[in-house]
């Protein structure tokens, strides 16, 4: 093996590796901030990691939406079956919490998207 | 009135190596594959050797000669197969050329089989890539398959370019 053979070998190992870590990396799904859309107009955007409660006029009346601990949910909206409030916390980029009667949806937004290749 | 070609002594040898080629191509086509498009390349041995012991031209005839008979034994013949195994040859021959002349021009970057296979291995899944992301699958998913391909064919190469040590020191002896 001549010192060429092993400086073609050391650079293929390395391309590798390099294009390992390029592809394959993990994205970065960590919250950031919340954005709360009423009848598809985007209404108020919030730092997803500043604990409050916020209320939200819909068309039906008035939700509100909880922050705490870098995850959201609805803790009351004037819908009548309460879909939004069963679906719960959510707490990753991408995700997305709806009212549907009343209009209101709230999505986490952070680096990357989380892509819920389940449900999509 | 017939006109009569000859065929030269070279000529033969070529034709002869190439049928090895061709051999070795068309007995792979036989093994099974974890993958589509993961193969260990054996005829890729008979390039390298001949790059070693005849030049970069003999290398060229053959392994053009290998892909072009060995797509019409296996059927694939202007298939999408018959396209990537094609510009993976010329993506390889290119770069077994490119290296050839570092090897001769620049003493200290000499490469001996080892670095010749791995680095057609190497040129070989790149063009791969390259064609199969512009002709058939123009989708950025497909980069995610590089580090398994690259991986098969950095084995592969390496493997190919032992045994190519071996059938070179063989041949000098």
């Amino acid at each position: 093996m001549t010192f060429g053979d092993l400086l073609i070998l050391l650079v293929s190992v390395g391309l590798l590796l390099f294009a390992s870590l390029a592809v394959w990396q993990t994205n970065d799904t960590r919250p950031d901030r919340l954005v709360i859309a009423s009848g598809g107009k985007i209404v108020s955007e919030l730092d997803i990691h500043q604990d409050q409660v916020v209320e939200i006029d819909g068309l039906l009346g008035v939700s509100e939406l909880e922050i705490r601990d870098g995850r959201a949910r609805f803790r009351d909206s004037p819908c009548s079956n309460r879909q939004c409030i069963l679906r719960g916390w959510v707490s990753e980029s991408g995700d997305t919490v709806i009212c549907l009667p009343n209009r209101i949806s709230a999505t986490i937004t952070g680096v990357d998207t989380y892509y819920d290749a389940v449900n999509f | 009135m017939m006109q009569k070609l000859e065929a030269s002594r070279d000529d033969v040898r070529i034709a002869a190596l190439a049928v090895l080629a061709i051999t070795l191509h068309v007995m792979e086509g036989a093994f099974p594959s974890p993958l589509p498009g993961i193969k260990p390349g054996i005829s890729n041995i008979i390039t390298v050797v001949v790059l070693c012991q005849a030049g970069w031209e003999w290398a060229v005839w053959i392994t053009i000669l290998r892909v072009l008979v060995g797509s019409v034994v296996l059927g694939t013949f202007l298939s999408p197969t018959f396209v990537l195994s094609l510009s993976g040859a010329c993506g390889a021959l290119i770069a077994l050329g490119v290296g050839s002349v570092f090897s001769r021009r620049i003493p200290i970057l000499k490469l001996g089989p080892l670095g010749y296979s791995v680095l057609a291995s190497g040129a070989h899944i790149g063009a791969q890539f390259l064609v199969a992301y512009m002709l058939f699958i123009p989708h950025i998913g497909l980069l995610k398959l590089i580090p398994l391909f690259g991986g098969a064919a950095l084995v592969f190469g390496a493997l190919n370019g032992m045994i190519s040590v071996k059938v070179v020191q063989y041949l000098n002896k």
